[in-house]
């Protein structure tokens, strides 16, 4: 990456028509939208090396129908909109989503009585109707091993669930193939607007790399707030709210069947069991107030927390059972309690703010990809692409094929297939393989990681490791001394041996 | 040894090509050496045999089995050499077993490899030798950042002496399993700087020799009744905070280590999804299936060996033990009849952790086995909880409390060496053992 990024950065100065900033779900999302017009030169610049790597990926894969969103809010809208095309964007990306409902389980008859229909209220007073408080019993038979403690709950049947990083790097493909230009390892330093020029915006970003553009849209999460300020736009900052996870072993992926939170807590959703579309258990999140941006350590305290408030609903769960934790910020706006998004205030400037994106982004993310359009089609004649392909494949799974003669079919088709390489997740050298052959041109070994699941497993890629570095090297012809977990600085292997010495 | 061939049935399938799978099929083909026609296949997943000695270039191997000090990979050769010499050994490397399916006449082994695509094969007997995998970070909840620099100890023995790469020039070491005392005195000795070794013990929890060889001859500094409390780093890792285990609410007793490099060797799992996934009983106490003193399972005809079965501190130990499960398999192969018998379990008393065997075969009733030796050798791999000074290990009837064996006394006990003993059991006893034996350190 560090080698593209010199030379490209002694090219002369690029011109689009709309640049992105962030390609978080909500950067990715807008992308996408925007790639189904004709003569609409769109980039996306990302400070990382790849999509998604912040808060997008760090959640719990929950899809909300809007049942928990506060009612005459942006977000809800937005979700809203997102919710009507789920089911046909899953398709035309080839991804999992699963409408597998969401409880709120109730542990106590106060719980059960007041708390229950209190949330029920305000899920109609959002506008969802589908909502249904269920006794022990009903419960039981979607979830077997809920706590005995377990009073009842409210049911959300529209609530779905889908891997949110799988979702983000689907998007962001497409958006690529459908002519969107991404960046990576661009973080932006400085926006210089200009009335007068031929392009209103110079955008800077570290390495010296320009860019020139005529509408500037900032979906940075965590970090809008700075880029909002670079335009002169800052009545308001961003502060990270930290949430730490657990994730479960594979093996007990079917002893929870959806997505199951207590009772809510004042000002967040509470902790919550999940099985993910990957087959394993997620506990958490925590919710803590934060100033550092860069904070992504778990600690001590808040893994605790979760655990506990996830050991309530399941009594059962084990602490050996689990294989990894991880921490995810939610980009939220302490002030302005609901995403900020529209055209700047001064009324001039072509700079559009998707910012404040709290818990529900991916949720939300469609619907913001759609409004966001809409305001643009405001300032400029929108034309739709004729070309545009809605269509996009994902990397066929070895693992996932159910049937004997499936995964037969993939080892004719590819002798790739035969090859495992990542022995817990059952990852094949094919599916690295085609992971290398990303629209995005990524790969380090956290980018294979979110497209394969290959060290995501129980031994956490302890086995699989030096076997992808090996196949990244034979495959892209790269130094293994440069390939890195996550973009420059993130190196690996530090030397060859013997060059220590 | 054949690479190609494959068979409608064949006698003995070894799933897993490290010392024990070696063993196991070698011996496997050995007592079938009458019967020409008997079968022995050997799947490995990786493109070599011999497992993870190949990674581990230090020498120690081979000494009780061989009486010489052998590197990991001479120690393979042994095996390797002798495979390759036997005809009715069918050996596949690259090849992952995907399933291992019991069936109550022929059991299958479904596997996948690019030369035989994904295969169905049947086996009279399975020995199961898949090894084991390393604890990682997630497993010990270690709160920090997750930046680049953090590997188990095997993973960066790999790195380092199969791929020639070095994982970092800064090291803290987090336990003192056998691994990671190896990997502090490798990486040393390639010009890293081993800040620390770090348990949260009292005492190493590897063998005594690497302590001395490995760490206290290098200088290494080791830091007992110590963790590491936190992971600092965004893009690398930049330290690690470390804390006594006996003080940790106290911030005083925290400190940084500067270093880039984070490596675990913090324990060993039995690599057990496929034995899981087969149905087969396990001990909660080793994470491997409960067997038999002919290493056979819950399932008639799956045997497991090696450190699938319980993680062992020295190699040879594995080779023996698993030489027996793969005899065994071939006998039980050759088998029209299953013969019956009954069993003895071994329960575990004072100070010990774990035994292995958990089962003693023994014939049904004395009517029946009037040729069969009058005596029994049984022996038993087990772990004591902490160190012990001045014990010995005493085997009872549980039944009578009388003793059946009584071990020397010993110096010293400690949980990082695997202790075996060996006796024998006369008819008498074994008519008067209903139950179970006793097996304590005192």
């Amino acid at each position: 990456m560090k080698l593209e990024s010199k030379k490209e950065s002694k090219k002369e100065n690029k011109v689009f028509k709309v640049v992105i900033v962030g390609a978080g779900v909500v950067g990715s999302a807008i992308a996408r939208e925007l790639s189904m017009y004709k003569n609409l030169e769109v980039s996306v610049l990302e400070a990382e090396d790849d999509v998604c790597c912040g808060t997008s990926k760090a959640n719990n894969s929950h899809i909300v129908c809007g049942a928990d969103v506060n009612a005459n809010t942006i977000e809800l809208e937005m979700v809203k909109r997102s919710n009507r095309r789920w089911e046909q964007l899953a398709k035309e990306l080839d991804i999992e989503f699963v409408r597998c409902g969401s409880f709120n389980v109730a542990l106590s008859d106060d719980e059960f009585n007041n708390v229950l229909p209190a949330i029920k209220k305000s899920a109609e007073e959002s506008g969802v109707m589908s909502t249904r408080i269920i006794d022990r019993r009903e419960l039981l038979e979607y979830e077997p091993n809920v706590s005995p403690e377990a009073r009842g709950a409210l049911y959300i049947p529209d609530d779905g669930s889908m891997l949110s990083y799988y979702l983000v790097l689907a998007l962001a493909e497409n958006a690529a193939q459908n002519g969107v230009k991404f960046y990576f390892e661009k973080r932006v330093t400085d926006i210089k607007y200009d009335l007068l020029a031929k392009h209103k915006y110079n955008i800077k970003c570290e390495d010296n790399f320009v860019i020139d553009a005529d509408f500037v849209i900032n979906s940075a999460g965590l970090y809008s707030d700075k880029i909002s300020k670079l335009a002169g736009w800052n009545n308001f900052d961003i502060h990270p709210r930290k949430g730490e996870f657990w994730v479960l072993d594979k093996k007990y992926g079917n002893k929870v069947n959806s997505i199951v939170y207590g009772c809510p807590q004042p000002d967040y959703r509470g902790t919550t069991v999940v099985r993910t579309r990957d087959g394993n258990l997620m506990v958490g999140p925590t919710a803590r107030d934060l100033v550092d941006k860069e904070d992504k350590s778990t600690s001590e305290w808040g893994l605790e927390k979760a655990w506990e408030a996830g050991k309530k609903i399941f009594p059962w769960l084990e602490k050996s059972m689990t294989i990894h934790q991880y921490v995810g910020l939610r980009a939220r706006c302490a002030t302005i309690k609901d995403y900020i998004i529209g055209w700047h205030p001064d009324g001039e400037q072509p700079f559009i703010n998707a910012a404040g994106i709290r818990s529900t982004g991916i949720s939300g993310s469609i619907g913001i990809g759609e409004y966001v359009t809409e305001l643009l089609a405001q300032r400029i004649s929108l034309e739709m692409n004729a070309d545009f392909n809605p269509y996009r494949k994902g990397i066929k799974s070895f693992a996932k094929a159910e049937s004997k003669e499936e995964k037969e079919k993939l080892i004719a088709e590819n002798a790739d297939y035969a090859k495992i390489v990542c022995r817990c997740q059952k990852v094949t050298e094919a599916e690295i393989k085609a992971a290398l052959d990303n629209p995005l041109g990524v790969h380090s070994l956290d980018a294979i990681k979110r497209r394969t699941k290959a060290q995501m497993g129980r031994c956490q890629g302890g086995f699989c490791t030096s076997r992808i570095i090996s196949i990244i090297e034979e495959k892209k012809g790269i130094d293994p001394l440069t390939i890195t977990k996550r973009g420059s600085g993130s190196e690996v292997v530090v030397a060859r041996t013997k060059e220590v010495l | 040894m054949n690479t190609n061939n494959t068979c409608d049935v064949y006698d003995v399938i070894v799933v897993g090509a490290g010392p024990a799978g070696l063993s196991a099929a070698i011996a496997a083909a050995n007592s079938a050496a009458e019967d020409s026609k008997s079968k022995v296949l050997l799947i490995e997943r990786d493109k070599t045999f011999g497992g993870i000695l190949n990674q581990c270039i230090h020498n120690g191997f081979g000494l009780h089995l061989f009486k010489k000090d052998l590197t990991g990979p001479e120690y393979a050769e042994h095996f390797i050499k002798e495979l390759k010499e036997k005809k009715n050994i069918t050996s596949w490397c690259n090849t992952f077993v995907l399933e291992v399916l019991p069936k109550k006449d022929l059991h299958e082994v479904v596997c996948v490899s690019r030369e035989h695509g994904l295969c169905t094969l049947k086996a009279k007997a399975i020995v199961l030798a898949m090894g084991c995998r390393e604890r990682t970070r997630g497993h010990l909840a270690l709160p920090g950042t997750r930046p680049a620099g953090i590997f188990t100890a095997g993973t960066a023995q790999r790195l380092t002496n199969i791929e020639g790469l070095m994982p970092g020039r800064r090291v803290v070491i987090l336990g003192s399993g056998d691994i990671g005392m190896i990997m502090a005195r490798r990486l040393t000795l390639e010009g890293a700087k081993v800040e620390a070794v770090v348990d949260r013990l009292p005492y190493v929890s590897g063998l005594t020799r690497n302590r001395v060889q490995c760490v206290d001859d290098f200088n290494i500094p080791l830091y007992l009744n110590h963790t590491v409390t936190f992971i600092k780093g965004n893009k690398r890792v930049e330290a690690v905070e470390i804390a006594d285990v006996n003080d940790l609410q106290n911030s005083n007793s925290r400190r940084l280590i500067e270093c880039d490099t984070l490596l675990l060797s913090v324990g060993l799992i039995p690599e057990n999804e496929l034995t899981e996934a087969a149905g087969i009983a396990m001990d909660a106490k080793t994470a491997g299936a409960l067997v038999d003193d002919n290493f056979q399972t819950s399932i008639p005809g799956i045997f497991a060996c090696g450190n699938v079965l319980h993680v062992s501190d020295l190699v040879d130990y594995v080779s023996s033990d698993a030489a027996i499960a793969g005899c065994a398999a071939a006998h039980f192969a050759a088998l029209t009849v299953v013969n019956k018998h009954n069993s003895i379990k071994v329960t575990t008393g004072e100070n010990v952790t774990y035994s292995v065997p958990q089962m003693i075969n023994i014939p049904a009733t004395s009517a029946t086995s009037a040729t069969s030796a009058t005596t029994k050798e049984v022996t038993l791999s087990y772990r004591v909880k902490t160190p012990l000074k001045d014990v010995r290990t005493v085997i009872t009837n549980q039944k009578d409390g009388k003793i059946i064996f009584e071990g020397a006394r010993k110096k010293i006990m400690r949980p990082g060496e695997m202790e075996r003993v060996k006796f024998n059991l006369n008819k008498d006893q074994m008519e008067k053992i209903e139950h179970s034996l006793l097996l304590e350190v005192k």
